[in-house]
């Protein structure tokens, strides 16, 4: 059926275009224009052209806190979306599983928040569960001081998100799982395929934009990534822990350099855009291959 | 020309017209966010469960002699409000009133901002006049203006011990470093932890070394650095940081300082995991509503001998109320602030164990720890600016910083300051 003006799509787009550029393309452009300034939020701003990118590119913090997030997505991509599809793979194979998956997406409903303060009791090096568990056991040179080595405090904090979001990714890869026929899996169990070949050869091949996208959720948030950080080390020790999001609230809250913050918005924001076009790009290559 | 390209410049176009729309009315909403309503708000930081019930009982003498108006607090932890907190609130669209402040560069730059209303005239024309003695406004005035209606004068680190631990092992406060080092010593050698602190936010260990800083290198140079006039890796402040190491080298700080959190550095010394808590004077509060029964005591930072500094200096802060210079209500903050500083808010407060500087306050203090505290910072001894209240908080961070990467042994004194220098001489 076609519209009866000219001007009926773009009535009908028309509320969506509004909130659209109310809430990211306005605040993109006014981000954009911040981040050519000096300003501490008080004032008034200064022009200064290009100083802050190039303060940025060149800000070993800054620098440090991408390698930060670079460990922290790498680590995530096993301890959220491949422990999430191997718990799927487990838990779909088995009858009455419920309980399980139930008890697994628990703390995927839990504010970040409050993962975040109880996860920083249980790691506390004086009266935490984990060192007293250690101490009871008689491990005592075992025990740490997990949130304020910097040997152990990026670890300690992927290790919370695998336990927050392989929940997540459970649900995802489950939804996905369920949908691959059932015949083509008795076919390939009367061959002779075990549960791993099933899994592995079969399954996991034919659910492959799930797993694509599942990536592409881990990759991108992780990039986000800043409750987590925030509450549990605050980036410490020594940044250790700083990843892009926390030091740009670092540099417009705390130090006050809204335009300095800005431009390290803007090239988060542009390194976000980059991975996901790269991964649509890499989608689009790959789309003739069979899956469900 | 294609299809999709001509979609693309409809939808470009699309965009661009919408958000020539949006523009006045996001323009409008922000014009119209100006507050003339009967609410009087202020912000400041947790005063603990019985501070906030003085807080109350002050709310309710305005009310009672302003009827149909209304008092809203807005309370945030410290080191938020400190930090990201206050400044969001202040340029929000209910910024408040009334905010806690404290003395030094961060009123200097409220002033300038115009966050903070110039006094003289109010308080010679008010009640408030007659409450206070005139010197208690200087460390709150900006240029001989008064910015600051002062609550306390804080003194924000000295050495809280454990008086039963002591008395056990024959031990008496300190008078020169290297005594503190042989109760350390000792305490160690006890199985006991010298000194626990909970420097997650840095500014714990900060206010506690800043002060030995100053002791070693004067109170001039340690000035110099926070603004920037000498380097911050100067040899004087290097060869001062070494102290740090020593306590490091011999275990004297409990290993989890960095990772927790101030109140969890105060839990380990309540609990008797720690002899003595290098910590300011609210815990005189605090150790009311969280440990009433630990026996505690303080000295300040003993002698270090060679030292360039006034070595009975205290490190201290005055604290209190700024009046929004933007609000409308100016004249109310005033009326407010005449209940709030009233002799009967004044003894609630005593009795909740902070220190007032009202007159009245100052002639009868109700807990000796806070008359001990008060003749301290009232002692004629030079008064050193914490760093992160007397100072920009970007300098502080970087001078903390340092002094936590030592505690930890994970730099040097000079690649730690190296490092802060770089790190300041960028921005």
């Amino acid at each position: 059926m076609k519209p009866s003006s000219r001007w009926t799509p773009l009535l009908l787009v028309g509320p969506a275009l509004a909130i659209f550029c109310l809430v990211v393309f306005l605040p993109l452009l006014g981000t954009i224009g911040l981040s050519i300034t000096r300003w501490n939020g008080f004032g008034t701003p200064t022009f200064a052209g290009l100083d802050n990118y190039h303060r940025a590119i060149t800000d070993s913090v800054f620098i440090k806190s991408f390698r930060n997030v670079g460990i922290y997505i790498a680590a995530t991509l096993i301890l959220e979306v491949l422990v999430g599809l191997v718990l799927a793979g487990l838990l779909s194979s088995r009858k009455s599983t419920t309980i399980y998956r139930i008890a697994l997406f628990v703390p995927v409903m839990l504010p970040m928040v409050v993962v975040s303060v109880l996860w920083r009791f249980i790691y506390n090096p004086d009266f935490g569960l984990i060192n007293a568990i250690v101490r009871k056991l008689g491990g005592d040179n075992f025990s740490q001081v997990w949130l304020g080595d910097t040997r152990t405090a990026l670890l300690a904090i992927c290790f919370v998100s695998g336990w927050v979001y392989s929940g997540f990714y459970l649900a995802i890869f489950t939804a996905g799982l369920q949908r691959i026929p059932r015949d083509i899996i008795e076919s390939a169990a009367l061959d002779g395929a075990t549960e791993k070949i099933l899994f592995w050869r079969i399954k996991v091949p034919m659910i492959k934009s799930v797993n694509q996208v599942s990536a592409l959720l881990c990759i991108t948030g992780g990039i986000q990534g800043f409750d987590l950080f925030y509450v549990m080390t605050g980036g410490g020790p020594y940044y250790t822990t700083e990843v892009p999001t926390t030091y740009m609230v670092r540099s417009v809250f705390r130090d006050q350099e809204i335009g300095y913050g800005s431009a390290l918005a803007i090239l988060v924001t542009l390194t976000v855009l980059l991975v996901g076009l790269v991964f649509t790009k890499m989608r689009k290559q790959s789309e003739n291959s069979l899956e469900y | 020309m294609n299809k999709p390209e001509r979609n693309w410049r409809k939808l470009l176009a699309g965009l661009l017209v919408t958000t020539l729309a949006v523009v006045p009315l996001s323009s409008c909403s922000k014009s119209g966010s100006d507050s003339s309503d009967k609410i009087l708000r202020i912000s400041t930081i947790p005063q603990g469960e019985t501070g906030d019930k003085v807080w109350a009982q002050a709310a309710e003498i305005f009310k009672s002699k302003n009827p149909g108006w209304d008092v809203q607090f807005v309370i945030q932890d410290d080191d938020l409000y400190e930090t990201v907190g206050l400044p969001n609130q202040l340029t929000g669209s209910n910024p408040p009133d009334i905010y806690y402040e404290w003395a030094g560069d961060r009123i200097v730059q409220r002033h300038k901002d115009g966050f903070a209303a110039e006094l003289n005239d109010k308080i010679a024309s008010s009640k408030l006049a007659s409450l206070f003695d005139p010197s208690v406004f200087t460390a709150g005035s900006v240029n001989g203006k008064i910015v600051l209606l002062p609550t306390g004068q804080d003194v924000t680190n000295v050495i809280w011990y454990d008086t039963e631990v002591f008395a056990k092992y024959g031990l008496k406060p300190p008078t020169t470093w290297d005594e503190l080092l042989a109760i350390c010593a000792k305490l160690k050698a006890a199985g006991i932890t010298p000194f626990s602190i909970g420097n997650k936010d840095l500014w714990v260990a900060g206010n506690w070394f800043a002060h030995v800083y100053t002791r070693i290198i004067g109170e001039k140079m340690y000035h110099e650095i926070m603004t920037l006039q000498t380097p911050m890796n100067s040899p004087e402040l290097v060869d001062a940081m070494k102290i740090v190491t020593d306590l490091k080298k011999n275990g004297y700080i409990n290993a989890s300082a960095n990772s927790i959190a101030d109140n969890e550095g105060y839990t380990l010394f309540f609990k008797g995991e720690a002899a003595m808590l290098p910590i300011g004077s609210w815990i005189v509060g605090t150790q009311k509503d969280e440990a009433p029964a630990k026996k505690m005591d303080f000295f300040n930072i003993p002698a270090i001998s060679g030292g360039k500094g006034d070595q009975s200096s205290v490190i201290g802060v005055t604290v209190g109320y700024v009046i929004n210079g933007k609000s409308s209500k100016i004249d109310k903050a005033i009326e407010f602030f005449e209940g709030f500083f009233s002799d009967e808010i004044t003894a609630a407060w005593q009795k909740q164990g902070s220190s007032p500087v009202t007159k009245t306050a100052m002639a009868e203090q109700l807990d000796p720890l806070q008359v001990k505290l008060g003749k301290l910072i009232r002692s004629g001894a030079p008064i050193v600016a914490p760093p992160d209240t007397g100072y920009q908080l970007k300098i502080a961070d970087a001078l903390n910083l340092a002094t936590s990467q030592v505690i930890d042994g994970v730099k040097s004194p000079k690649d730690a300051l190296d490092e802060a220098q770089a790190k300041i001489g960028k921005s």
